[in-house]
């Protein structure tokens, strides 16, 4: 399926939906709940909190229906209504669970993408290192990466999403990895005098 | 060789392959063997393959059926308040021609209409007690909600009243002065609702108390008024554990959701769980025989008892705003619960009561007095009664707004 093919599905479910038809929402709901789950879950870090976030975004996301002017990816307004929803949460919450928090409490496995053993290795230290250094960034800098580095966004999608100027996107995502990169040095110099 | 800091934003977003084709040549041109930017390159590319490496978190429930059915509740919800709303106006609009009629008053028209005349008025507004008195008092929501304009019943010029009219506003509320449509949904929720302010309260009313306040400091206040109106309290929905201030001794039940949910422990989930349960906890202190309820809640929580028990028994409500901060709350609770709360509870006596201050000295933001509906400008209730009664309400930004006119003492 091409992405035209998908706007176009994408389309026809909203204007259904539209029409009253609400099971047509629900086919947009079982479409997109796994890849917002996973995209909110990185900023959120909590299962549960996560769910609730995004049913809330949901529902917004039907109210709202009519203003989609199709404007964008039908996915792109909807991680917009998602993003601001989980920023509201986590300020309600006053809370920042850390990566490693998460770990600890999840006990994720760290699935690696190199071929050969001693790659796998380098790269699951790698990422628990990533994370962590991930879970010490500011709100600001860790929504940009997730969403350019895990969402795999690109810059007008994240420009619409956070409400932000395209240069200013840029010279975030510059300073998000900058920062992650001082946090990385951080974490490996920690590691190596324990 | 150094860089500017230009360089390094294009360098990044080279990595995104988001440069135009001249931007692009510029930072291809830096990036030669052994050069700086191009060790960031490779660090960056390095962290990239880290970060889409993270484990990929999977939603384990399908949530299509929730959220459907959230959106299927929402639009109940809203039908309800559309039906409120349309009430509303139509009682607007009632009220708005009995003003009419009434400030014209034509003798002719009220003899038709069959409103009272000075002379028979005497013997209606005495049956009218005992009838009150005798009879169980009903619930009557249907009518709590009428604006204060409804008072034009009574006549400016002659105190002429229409007694059937007068019993229809027994229960009528003066709302805040919403502007907007959700401020006036928002005041309907925080209405207090009037008793005939001719039939004071015996206090052995039965009375369920729910507090979803979570305000240990709150309730020390809310308890002293309690005390201090003589309310009985058959059984109590709330956070804290009953305390002396309220005299649980009295308690028939006390149905306790939660521990003390101190500033430090106020965790927002942990709240909506308990809150939850106190609404089961409510339907199930819910005995017979209560007539009243006394609801001490966030206008979010009250929109939520009050659309669970509104069909069940008359509210005397007491709401707060959504505020965070827990000790700022608590600093508001005790500068104005006392003479919010006492004043909603006095009005539902039918007995003003001055209880504008807090222990302590803390004068709330209110201060009600003995005063009635012949405070408003200037109408009257003839011979049926001035004594308390006067109507107010608990507004969204923490003022009592009651319309205290000068105590009237004739009968």
């Amino acid at each position: 399926m091409n992405p035209s093919d998908m706007n176009q599905e994408d389309q026809s479910l909203i204007r259904q939906t539209l029409d009253g038809n609400q099971s047509a929402f629900g086919e947009l709901v079982r479409k997109y709940q796994q890849r917002l789950y996973r995209g909110l879950y990185n900023i959120i870090n909590h299962e549960s909190e996560t769910e609730d976030v995004i049913q809330e975004a949901f529902v917004l996301a039907y109210t709202k229906l009519h203003t989609f002017r199709g404007g964008s990816r039908f996915y792109t307004w909807l991680y917009r209504i998602g993003y601001n929803v989980a920023i509201s949460h986590l300020r309600r919450q006053r809370k920042w669970v850390s990566l490693d928090q998460r770990q600890e409490s999840n006990g994720d496995e760290i699935v690696g993408e190199f071929p050969t053993p001693g790659h796998r290795m380098e790269q699951e230290e790698l990422s628990i290192q990533i994370e962590k250094a991930l879970g010490q960034l500011s709100l600001e800098h860790r929504s940009i990466l997730v969403l350019r580095e895990i969402e795999e966004l690109d810059y007008e999608a994240i420009s619409e999403i956070l409400d932000l100027p395209i240069g200013t996107v840029r010279s975030r995502l510059h300073r998000a990895r900058e920062q992650l990169r001082e946090n990385l040095q951080n974490i490996d110099q920690q590691n190596k005098v324990g | 060789m150094s860089h500017e800091s230009n360089d390094y934003q294009l360098l990044s977003a080279y990595l995104d392959d988001e440069l135009s084709l001249s931007e692009r040549k510029v930072i291809e041109s830096q990036l030669t063997e052994g050069s700086e930017l191009k060790q960031l390159l490779e660090d960056w590319k390095i962290q990239q393959i880290a970060l889409r490496s993270i484990p990929i978190k999977k939603l384990e429930n399908d949530l299509s059926e929730t959220v459907l059915q959230t959106i299927q509740r929402n639009k109940n919800q809203r039908k309800t308040n559309l039906k409120g709303g349309k009430r509303l106006m139509a009682i607007g609009l009632v009220a708005a021609l009995l003003l009419i009629f009434t400030a014209l008053n034509i003798p002719e028209l009220n003899q038709r209409l069959g409103w009272i005349t000075p002379a028979n008025q005497t013997e209606l507004a005495s049956n009218q007690i005992s009838e009150a008195s005798e009879k169980e008092i009903q619930p009557d929501i249907a009518i709590r909600d009428q604006p204060s304009s409804q008072l034009a019943a009574i006549s400016p010029q002659t105190g002429q009243a229409d007694v059937a009219q007068l019993n229809k506003l027994r229960f009528s509320t003066e709302k805040t002065t919403g502007e907007s449509e959700a401020m006036a949904q928002r005041s309907q929720s925080a209405s207090v609702v009037n008793q005939d302010p001719r039939s004071a309260v015996d206090p052995s009313n039965q009375i369920l108390f729910i507090d979803l306040s979570h305000q240990a400091e709150g309730m020390k206040l809310v308890g002293e008024v309690l005390k201090t109106n003589q309310i009985q309290i058959v059984s109590d929905v709330r956070f804290e554990p009953p305390s002396t201030e309220i005299d649980s001794s009295q308690l028939d039940a006390s149905l306790q959701v939660g521990g003390e949910l101190t500033t430090q422990q106020a965790d927002q989930a942990a709240a909506e769980d308990i809150e939850k349960t106190a609404i089961a906890k409510i339907q199930q202190a819910f005995a017979p025989g209560i007539e009243a309820i006394l609801v001490v809640a966030k206008q979010s929580q009250l929109d939520q008892v009050i659309g669970q028990l509104n069909q069940r028994a008359k509210i005397v409500s007491f709401e707060y705003p959504d505020l965070e901060p827990w000790t700022k709350l608590n600093q508001q609770l005790r500068q104005t619960q006392i003479g919010n709360l006492g004043g909603a509870l006095a009005e539902y006596q039918g007995r003003g009561r001055t209880t504008g201050r807090a222990p302590g000295g803390v004068a709330g933001d209110s201060e009600i007095t003995q005063g009635g509906i012949g405070g408003m400008g200037g109408m009257g209730m003839g011979g049926i009664s001035s004594r308390g009664g006067q109507i107010c309400n608990t507004s969204a930004d923490w003022r009592a707004e009651c319309r205290v006119g000068p105590a009237r003492e004739k009968q």
